[in-house]
């Protein structure tokens, strides 16, 4: 109560004391109206009615005052009140969620968390972003660091740590983040003592490589990690300085391309010899390959020698490059642009397919097998293997699977 | 537009029928001997009220009656003595209870519940030669408990009157108000002692003002919120009584009287303002200044019916 509720209290109080009695008004509810009122039975307009003569008139009032506390009104009614008062509850919590003293502070704390969100996003991409930047560098620039201009061969030593070596050296030794110093700090030295003989890329070669998937990439990455495997001639590292500078470029690049190649060739030929086994035409095709490998050897061989063959090298280079993944078709040789099409290759959930006419064959595939028919959609493709079904919904269309020694044909 | 007399009769007896129907045991009751009484209590407490009342209205009414009761007094009247069996049996504790709480010692209270019975029969017989009873006058609005216990508080102030010859209420209520007129006039209140003529004085007209402020703005209440101050107030029941009377709650009827007394401050600064032209300070002032008098003044005031409450109970 406030005290302006006291105020008035106290006044009604002392009022209430001074005021007389009003005279009876004559005619007084009887016993039945007096009930039905206290029992709140009434009918609306009667019991406005009645209010007014209990108003006025005290022995009504005290009859029904008295009626009503006799007849358990006072129990009665605070039995009823917690469900309705659960109800206001309920409905005045929901209307006061959306009031707006309460959506005054909803408000500002939207704008608080925005401004967070804003500032953790700010701030959590400013120190990823050198990183990122150095990794792309690193990778796309890794091929072109091997083609150095000769001119900075003496300062290879120096240049050891530096990511951007086709830059001046003023650029490169500018200090770098740690994550850039760590990642350059596993290149090997050989790599950076080939830097000036593996300059000369050519364009077409730095494009294709750029290409590459990450698989070739690393393919490309392993010889220079391992310089043990395929040492510079001595011979060629020593005369380098005598031959022109388009001849050393040619020797880098007829290195790298056989070192790649040589990788390369060693898996695809395991390979092709299983699947030469397999089917008949692959069979054409591992024969195609393995007389490419010998033809990447051959060049191997003769780079050796010192007598560098530039279109060998770079017919091998390319090819390892753009058409390492697929399994050259047969009449690729030939020299048919329809035909190089016609075959292709694609990796599904760790597996190779090879695409034969409308039908993706995996690579494990034996002509020896029992196939499987299943229908997409059916009951038994549901049935299979999720992972078998996960493969089979990755490649589309018709497609044979070998899943567990079993091979399916998916339709 | 009101419903045309055969329309009500039709109601009438619809009405008696499903109430016959919802009843426990009809005692035999025909809907048209149910009919007449329907008929004159929906005139007590629909027409007499709402002339224009509809066809829902009527049924809503009729539906919410105590038709178990409604036919246990029918048939009472018609002279059905199981039905006396079953209303001695069913409500004869009620009617010493409330003849117990309703009189003032044992012995009257058994004369009370002695009484009351033979009301209820009639002893006198009505123009068509049956009984005529104060079970004639249930309606069955109300549940049969309530009205005896209703009519046993009647007949026990009757009976009081006729051997009192006076009003215990009444007289209370005078000796009480002789009290306060007498602490008041005679000038021993606290704030009387230690006040100048001149304060004196200007308090009195100013509580004068004020009073007389305050009379009408609770005379300008609406009818509920007056009854809900003269429960509280005038009667001196509590929150809790005062709600159940009006049907309500404590805490609503809590929330009604912060309401009420925010509307009579206002009312009566209004009433101050236009009056003598004081200004909105001025009149909170006044009322703040006769409040805090009225403070020192209620103590004693209360005291005084304390102890007069507590003779009485002595004696």
């Amino acid at each position: 109560m406030t005290p302006n509720d006291g105020q008035i209290d106290l006044l009604i109080r002392r009022f209430a004391t001074r005021v007389p009695a009003p005279a009876d008004g004559g005619a007084h509810l009887d016993a039945d109206e007096l009930n039905a009122f206290a029992e709140g039975a009434l009918p609306a307009a009667a019991r406005s009615r009645y209010v007014s003569h209990l108003v006025e008139c005290d022995q009504c009032r005290r009859h029904v005052s008295d009626l009503a506390i006799a007849s358990g009104a006072v129990g009665r009614v605070s039995e009823e009140l917690p469900e309705q008062r659960k109800t206001i509850g309920w409905w005045a919590t929901l209307v006061g969620l959306f009031s707006l003293p309460v959506l005054r502070y909803a408000a500002f704390a939207a704008v608080l968390v925005i401004i967070a969100g804003v500032a953790f996003v700010a701030l959590r991409r400013r120190p990823v972003a050198p990183e990122l930047v150095a990794s792309n560098e690193q990778r796309q620039e890794q091929p072109v660091s091997a083609v150095k201009p000769e001119t900075y061969a003496g300062d290879a030593p120096n240049r050891e740590g530096t990511v951007k070596t086709s830059q001046p050296p003023s650029v490169s030794q500018t200090p770098l983040p740690a994550g850039v110093a760590s990642t350059t700090d596993t290149l090997p030295k050989v790599d950076t003592a080939k830097l000036p003989e593996t300059k000369a890329l050519e364009p077409s070669k730095e494009i294709a490589a750029a290409e590459m998937d990450p698989m070739k990439k690393a393919e490309t990455v392993v010889p220079v990690q391992q310089p043990s495997y395929a040492p510079a001639p001595p011979g060629q590292s020593q005369s380098g300085g005598r031959f022109s500078q388009g001849q050393v470029q040619g020797g880098a690049a007829q290195s790298l391309g056989a070192l790649k190649t040589q990788q390369a060739d060693k898996s695809q030929s395991e390979e092709r010899e299983r699947d030469a086994t397999k089917d008949a035409r692959l069979d054409d095709a591992a024969r195609q390959q393995a007389n490419q490998s010998v033809l990447a050897r051959r060049s191997a061989d003769e780079k050796q020698k010192g007598g560098p063959s530039r279109n060998m090298d770079n017919v091998a280079m390319n090819r390892s490059a753009n058409e390492m993944p697929r399994t050259e078709s047969p009449r690729k040789s030939d020299g048919a642009p329809a035909d190089e099409e016609a075959r292709q290759t694609r990796s599904a959930g760790g597996r190779k397919f090879v695409r034969q006419g409308n039908r993706w064959v995996d690579q494990k595939f034996k002509s020896s097998m029992s196939l499987n028919n299943i229908s997409r959609g059916s009951d038994e493709f549901a049935a299979l293997d999720s992972g078998l079904r996960s493969i089979a919904q990755q490649v589309g269309g018709e497609v044979i699977i070998v899943w567990k020694g079993k091979a399916y044909l998916i339709k | 537009m009101s419903l045309t007399p055969k329309q009500i009769d039709d109601l009438m007896l619809a009405g008696a029928r499903r109430a016959l129907a919802r009843a426990g045991n009809a005692r035999a009751l025909d809907a048209q001997y149910l009919t007449g009484r329907l008929r004159a209590v929906t005139d007590k407490y629909i027409f007499k009220h709402d002339p224009a009342a509809d066809a829902a209205a009527i049924d809503s009414f009729l539906d919410g009656l105590h038709a178990d009761a409604l036919c246990l007094v029918l048939a009472c009247e018609r002279g059905d003595d199981h039905a006396w069996n079953d209303l001695f049996e069913g409500f004869g504790a009620t009617v010493r209870s409330a003849a117990r709480s309703a009189s003032s010692n044992e012995a009257m209270a058994d004369d009370v519940a002695q009484s009351i019975w033979a009301e209820l029969h009639g002893l006198k017989s009505r123009e068509d030669g049956k009984p005529g009873g104060k079970l004639a006058y249930y309606s069955g609005v109300g549940s049969l408990g309530g009205w005896l216990r209703a009519v046993v508080g009647q007949l026990a102030i009757d009976q009081h009157r006729r051997q009192t010859k006076l009003v215990q209420a009444e007289e209370d209520s005078d000796l009480d108000r002789m009290a306060l007129d007498e602490t008041d006039g005679n000038g021993d209140g606290t704030f009387q002692q230690s006040a100048t003529p001149e304060d004196l004085l200007s308090i009195n007209l100013a509580s004068a003002d004020v009073e007389k402020a305050l009379a009408q703005a609770l005379a300008e209440l609406p009818d509920e919120d007056r009854l809900l101050m003269k429960l509280y107030y005038f009667d001196g029941l509590r929150l809790k009584e005062a709600g159940a009377v009006l049907g309500v709650h404590e805490a609503t009827a809590s929330r009604r009287l912060t309401r009420i007394h925010g509307e009579v401050r206002q009312k009566v600064e209004s009433t101050l303002m236009k009056e003598h032209g004081w200004t909105k300070a001025e009149a909170a002032r006044s009322l703040s200044e006769v409040a805090a008098q009225l403070q020192t003044d209620v103590e004693p005031m209360l005291l005084a019916q304390s102890d007069s409450t507590v003779q009485r109970s002595m004696t």
